[in-house]
């Protein structure tokens, strides 16, 4: 069912490219990744780290949630002007009325890790440990409405790596129900030992750059990110503007834990839901962010998904080779590179890909493209474990 | 908004394991007891995948399992607090280890989502599904979800809610004491066995959440954040009209309008 268009009226990120929407676009047109050798694990891989986090501190108000992934919450926050853009849309909807749904994957755990090494003789935990500020899922959205002032509904939303994509769907549920009117979306996920080690113990972490859809992938680069948009309703007899998010589609796999569907039927399933939920035909669509993660299952079960439901011409690249994999981040990062190419009209390469796997039918970009025609609508793509499969249509008013 | 039906319930709690062991107390017909909590063994699942799920996982599945009687395909939306303790105790303990090494298993287990990818695979669903937490107005969150999805969908919808307690150390810097699950079907037709409508506002006058009417539950109500879903539940299970208020973001209250 065709659904109506939400406005990307203001946004901001912060991830390995660095911070805001300008680092992010200048990166991705100088094909510069962000990508860094680890320092700091026990075993070699790289990882898309954000500068200056940790040394970024928390409202001396807002001290109990001190943690890095509020640090880095609090860092996009205050990032493209976004703070701004909440308090004016404060005022024209008034502080229980803009709802606010985020995603994760570890939230604060990295807290958790450090006081576990602490433990003392009888195996305690440090006394002045706050596991509700910190590590639970729910202090992300509660520092960030406490930030912003804030107080309406929310959630945080955990499917693992499609987390942050699952917002703009159950934002645009939300406001749809009169929950809310207007609605803040975004994604937080830092690095922490849990995702590092557990990747690599399921032998997905990659010894060199990520290179999703290359012959020679061996996994993925994780990375850190933060993103935040602000979504609103077109107003009534006025002509749209900006972004707009126009379609959603949600599936499950219902086939294994950690590995994807072989044929990609989930993430067709989810493709196919979102097209019609914009009411856009594929040929309609003329640029695919993959999730692309550069694990040999993702990347050939996604080439399955795309060459079932699209024709093999729509441009496709994944961008992870920039920013590495951000987890509980990926959808909305990835999200906002979908506004970025939008606005700018130019579609990113593939990057890190030296020879393309041959077994892959889509067509993925091998280098970066100023496209012909105007790119109108495209669709961006987050999957999960657990089998859980989200995909966004993005696009400029039609 | 449109009033949602409630078609079909579960709950699975000390003392209240299944419907036939709860409705008497949440009837008022009997006190609540704190009797052990039984080990849980969901037939959905296969015997070797059932030993590779935690307890917490295992609770899940249970209440969605009863709660879907007529069908396992429906969209699904899990909502707990904390996650998995179990399995965040084992993790940061095998990584305050040399050398660290966190088991496979135990880490895709460890994904909020956990439960929901292992019931869409023993319930075939390739339905979309979602896995939330606003701490402890979990319940609330979810419920708001699952009727929002009720609404978009024209579907019905499985909401499952549960939090299991923690091993030592967490066990106390986490507020649960006691297991506790509930799963209901949301549906915008009510059917044979419906238990009522509710409508959900959010409310920011109200100063106090809703208590049981069966006093004995007060101290299962404060054992778990999903448990001050008890106060619904009482008014579900006897079909009787009422307001009640649960725990919402913010110190405000998720107002819930049954109607029979």
């Amino acid at each position: 069912m065709p659904i109506s268009p939400l406005i990307i009226t203001a946004s901001s990120m912060v991830n390995a490219l660095g911070r805001g929407k300008k680092a992010t676009l200048e990166a991705l047109q100088q094909k510069r990744s962000g990508l860094q050798i680890a320092q700091h694990l026990e075993f070699s891989t790289w990882l898309g780290q954000v500068e200056g986090v940790d040394e970024y501190p928390l409202e001396k108000t807002l001290s109990q949630f001190n943690c890095r992934n509020n640090q880095l919450a609090k860092l996009t926050l205050d990032t493209d002007d976004f703070r701004h853009a909440v308090n004016q849309a404060t005022k024209k909807y008034g502080t229980d009325r803009i709802g606010v749904f985020l995603g994760t994957s570890t939230s604060g755990s990295e807290e958790t890790e450090k006081v576990y090494q602490q433990r003392d003789a009888n195996g305690d935990l440090p006394k002045d440990f706050n596991y509700q500020y910190t590590d639970n899922f729910s202090s992300l959205l509660d520092y960030t409405q406490q930030s912003l002032g804030l107080k309406g509904v929310g959630q945080v939303i955990s499917t693992a790596c499609s987390s942050s994509a699952k917002v703009f769907a159950t934002a645009h549920r939300h406001i749809e129900a009169g929950f809310c009117d207007a609605a803040i979306v975004g994604g937080v996920d830092t690095i922490t030992e849990i995702s590092t080690y557990g990747f690599h113990a399921l032998e997905l972490t990659s010894t060199q750059p990520c290179r999703p859809c290359d012959e020679n992938r061996d996994g993925i680069s994780i990375g850190e990110a933060g993103g935040y948009a602000l979504l609103e309703q077109a107003k009534t007899n006025e002509p749209l503007h900006g972004v707009c998010l126009k379609g959603y589609g949600e599936s499950s796999d219902a086939y294994h834990m950690s590995t994807p569907h072989p044929e990609g039927l989930g993430a067709a399933n989810a493709m196919q839901q979102a097209l019609a939920s914009a009411d856009l035909n594929t040929d309609e669509i003329q640029y695919i962010n993959l999730h692309g993660t550069a694990t040999p299952s993702n990347d050939s079960s996604e080439d399955n998904a795309i060459s079932h439901v699209f024709n093999k011409q729509t441009p496709c690249s994944s961008t992870k080779g920039w920013t590495g994999h951000t987890l509980g981040a990926a959808g909305i990062t990835e999200a906002l590179i979908c506004q970025l190419v939008l606005e700018n009209q130019f579609l990113p390469e593939n990057l890190n890909l030296l020879h393309l796997d041959p077994s892959l039918n889509s067509h993925i970009l091998l280098d970066n493209l100023q496209p012909e025609h105007q790119v109108e609508n495209v669709i961006s793509n987050s999957f999960g474990f657990g089998g859980t499969n989200c995909s966004l249509i993005f696009g400029l008013p039609s | 908004m449109k009033a949602i039906y409630i078609n079909s319930l579960s709950i699975a709690a000390p003392g209240l394991v299944g419907l036939e062991q709860a409705t008497p107390v949440l009837k008022g017909e009997q006190a609540w007891q704190s009797v052990e909590f039984p080990k849980l063994a969901p037939q959905l699942l296969p015997a070797n995948e059932r030993r590779r799920m935690t307890n917490y996982i295992k609770l899940a599945i249970s209440v969605a399992d009863q709660a879907s009687t007529s069908d396992k395909s429906l969209g699904a939306v899990f909502a707990s607090s904390y996650g998995d303790l179990y399995i965040t105790d084992h993790i940061c303990n095998s990584l305050s280890q040399t050398p660290k090494f966190i088991s496979p298993t135990q880490f895709h287990n460890s994904v909020h989502n956990a439960p929901s990818g292992y019931w869409a695979i023993a319930a075939k669903s390739t339905a979309a599904s979602t896995s939330l937490s606003t701490g402890d107005s979990s319940f609330s969150s979810g419920l708001l979800e699952a009727v929002t999805q009720v609404l978009s969908t024209e579907k019905d919808i499985l909401l499952v809610a549960y939090d299991y307690p923690a091993t030592a150390p967490l066990d106390k810097c986490v507020d649960i004491s006691e297991p506790f699950a509930t799963a209901c079907v949301l549906s915008l037709t009510k059917n044979n066995n419906s238990y009522g409508s509710i409508k959900l506002s959010v409310n920011n006058e109200e100063k106090t959440c809703s208590q049981c009417r069966n006093q004995s539950l007060n101290q299962l109500q404060n054992s778990n954040p999903i448990a001050q879903s008890l106060p619904l539940l009482e008014t579900l299970i006897t079909k009787s009209t009422n307001s009640v208020y649960l725990p919402y973001l913010n110190d405000s209250k998720l107002k819930v309008e049954v109607q029979q």
